[in-house]
């Protein structure tokens, strides 16, 4: 069944398309809000069902040969650049295309009980499909460029969906943060696909399809730019994007802003779909990450200093979902560090665990605060055990999931980056890294403490979710519990067939591993510990500066506000504005072409005066200039 | 009369009936040296030779000139009835 017509792939796109267009077109007045959630998760559903046919036809397949595809028409065609609408159904596409809509499909349903009675529903949910679409236009991709089309589009949509409630002024504001701060990595990544396009075609290699640039990323090798090396360089560039779609260091600030959406947002956003971008590309685009081991380098560093970063700042937020917000950067930093040492089917796994416990644990999120009212601080709840029973079981699953605790997905994810980090990074990053497990751990547990155990702070009544909030969540719950011992050899062996799933562990690898379990439970009991009451007042005012340091966040904000920010809108304010707008634009053209041409018109009626002698002279001097010529 | 002259009488007649235009004030002068220049062109086409063509164009400027004088005479006695004056330079209603 090789070849470039694989019917059903296109229908796995287009499900989620319709679902934006009928409810966005539709809305409210035609569907009202049942028929909008149903519309809206059923397209979802579809998207899956198409995925998971493709799927079994893929398994279907001899191993080596596994590969569907489709080309639905050509996109651009100019001179001898030509790009084609062409979409790809690979082992790697595979697994994201289900985590994609899997995911996605559980959070719709969840969100058709969160949003209810919301003015916006049916925007919502065209929004939600929307970026769907994008999101699996960007993992289907065959070409770099369509990849770059779902890229940008999951960039709009997460602006759309993270400004959702676009009357707060404050809300608006995350919304084009996130959307600004990507598009700064999106630059950096546009770059690197130029160069990279413009070496290969300048040696006659015109298609840009992935096989293609698979079997021609060595003619890279010949090139330099600045005294770097041209794989270096593009794969570099390409990787600034991933850390603005990624949410890594120095761009991940858009993320914790971005919990400003409705919660189901941040769950499929920031769990299973837009952040996992980044890593994604890394994995797609890994043949050229081979040629570059120096870009790798770097991927590792920036992906071990973000997770540890993130991880420190999580300790000390207050707000639940700014907590997950910096787990999540801080996780997506353990998938860069498994990018980095090359272990890219490592990196996908973790993504795949990462997107079921946190989104689980960001529906857990969402179902508290749509408990008790919208409200977000920790320090105001406690006690929820009771109120909310579902909700406590489910999102234990999540933390015990995250923190690494043996059996479960996070244990099995985690474990084996460290592992690999160990093998391919050294020492020391691997010990950040056990250091950021069980930093991991220590929030987490935190969360769960104040959330849910001890007595309650608040004063407000808390009641349970839903069903149609508590069963997606129970789905995730399941697959954060056993979807790691479930995907761990299958995924591995279906991503690279050449994989051989080793039986029992090396020595040296058990002994990282009762290390790495060791921090995470270090981690559980400290959080235990520390969040009650009297040590955690002791411990604030014992290091009031750290913890201020910690809870602001470092400061990076900002930083970034004195460094990069006031002296752009200075910029922008006296020569963009001042200069160029003002000066040149509205002063020298718009209003100079008026000012001009009433000076000539000025000018020249001073040639009008009306004496009738005058004329009869000049009109002489024009004859006799005109014979003159003639003549 | 050879060819030469005539023409020489022609250039002679206009730049003569030029220089009058342009020195003179008066509109009903002015009139006059315009008929004198279109004369003037009028000698250049008999100049040309004993054709039909010039002649016939000869015929057709005497009727041209004709027409002509009528319309600026006509526009003279209009203007000198607004005006009240027959000086050009009295008349400065083209000033822009």
């Amino acid at each position: 069944m090789e070849g470039n017509y694989y019917p059903l792939l296109k229908w796995i796109l287009l499900a989620p398309l319709a679902g934006f267009l009928l409810n966005g077109l539709l809305g409210k007045k035609f569907l009202g809000e049942r028929a909008g959630g149903l519309i809206g998760s059923l397209a979802i559903l579809v998207s899956f069902i198409f995925a998971a046919l493709s799927f079994s036809d893929l398994l279907n397949l001899p191993a080596e040969n596994r590969l569907l595809r489709d080309t639905l028409f050509n996109w651009i065609s100019a001179g001898t650049f030509s790009v084609d609408a062409a979409f790809r159904f690979d082992p790697l596409a595979a697994v994201m295309a289900l985590i994609v809509t899997g995911v996605s499909f559980l959070i719709h349903v969840y969100s058709t009980g969160y949003m209810k009675g919301d003015a916006g529903y049916n925007r919502y949910f065209a929004y939600l499909n929307l970026f769907v679409f994008f999101m699996l236009a960007l993992v289907l991709a065959d070409n770099p460029l369509v990849m770059f089309v779902g890229w940008e589009g999951v960039g709009l949509c997460s602006y759309l969906l993270i400004g959702f409630w676009y009357e707060d002024p404050e809300k608006a504001t995350a919304g084009k943060k996130a959307f600004i701060t990507n598009r700064v990595g999106d630059a950096g990544f546009l770059i690197g696909l130029m160069i990279l396009s413009g070496i290969l075609a300048a040696n006659g290699v015109i298609a840009m399809d992935f096989e293609t640039l698979r079997a021609n990323a060595h003619l890279l090798g010949a090139y330099n730019f600045l005294g770097i090396a041209a794989p270096t360089l593009v794969c570099l560039l390409l990787f600034f994007g991933a850390t603005g779609k990624s949410a890594q260091f120095p761009l991940y600030v858009w993320l914790p802003d971005a919990m400003a959406g409705p919660t189901p947002v941040s769950a499929l956003i920031h769990a299973a779909t837009m952040v996992t971008a980044g890593v994604y590309m890394l994995a797609r685009l890994s043949f050229l990450y081979e040629l570059a081991p120096r870009a790798l380098e770097v991927v590792l560093l920036v992906g071990c200093f973000t997770a540890f970063f993130a991880a420190v700042i999580g300790l000390a937020q207050r707000d639940i979902k700014k907590v997950l917000a910096y787990s999540t950067v801080s996780q997506l930093g353990y998938m860069f560090m498994a990018a980095g040492a090359g272990a890219y089917a490592a990196s996908v796994f973790h993504l795949a665990t990462h997107a079921f416990f946190k989104a689980l644990l960001f529906l857990g999120a969402g179902s508290v605060i749509h408990g008790m009212s919208g409200e977000q601080d920790l320090l105001k709840m406690g006690g929820l055990k009771k109120e909310m029973p579902f909700t406590f079981l489910l999102v234990a699953a999540g933390w015990l999931a995250i923190a690494g605790v043996p059996g479960l997905s996070g244990f099995y994810s985690k474990d084996l980056i460290l592992e690999k980090v160990f093998e391919h990074g050294g020492a020391f990053v691997w010990g950040v890294g056990v250091l950021t497990a069980a930093l991991t751990a220590f929030y987490t547990t935190r969360l769960f403490v104040l959330a849910f155990l001890r007595s309650k702070r608040g004063t407000g009544h808390a009641h349970e979710s839903p069903l149609s909030m508590t069963l997606p969540m129970t789905a995730l719950a399941l697959l954060a519990v056993g979807g790691g011992l479930f995907l761990k050899d299958r995924l591995f062996v279906f991503l690279d067939p050449s994989f051989v799933p080793s039986h029992g562990h090396t020595p040296e690898a058990l002994r990282l591993m009762v290390i790495s379990v060791a921090a995470g439970f270090t981690g559980i009991i400290t959080a235990f510990l520390l969040t009650l009451p009297g040590p955690a007042a002791a411990l604030k005012a014992a290091l009031p500066r750290a913890h201020a340091l910690v809870y602001n966040k470092f400061y990076v904000d900002e930083i970034y506000g004195f460094l990069v920010l006031r002296p752009l809108k200075r910029f922008s304010d006296r020569v963009l504005f001042g200069l160029v707008d003002a000066g040149l634009i509205d002063g020298l053209l718009v209003n100079g072409t008026a000012r001009a041409s009433y000076a000539a018109g000025r000018l020249l009626a001073k040639a009008q005066n009306g004496r009738l002698d005058t004329y009869a002279l000049v009109f002489a001097a024009g004859v006799a200039l005109m014979l003159y010529w003639i003549i | 009369m050879s060819a030469y002259t005539l023409a020489g009488i022609s250039f002679l007649l206009f730049a003569l009936a030029a220089a009058g235009f342009l020195t003179c004030g008066s509109l009903v002068r002015m009139l006059m040296f315009l008929e004198l220049m279109l004369n003037a062109a009028n000698v250049a086409l008999v100049a040309l030779g004993p054709q039909p063509a010039s002649q016939a164009y000869a015929v057709m400027l005497f009727a041209i000139a004709a027409a002509e004088a009528g319309v600026g005479l006509a526009l003279i006695i209009t203007l000198a009835s607004t005006f009240r004056t027959l000086e050009a330079a009295n008349i400065k209603e083209l000033k822009g």
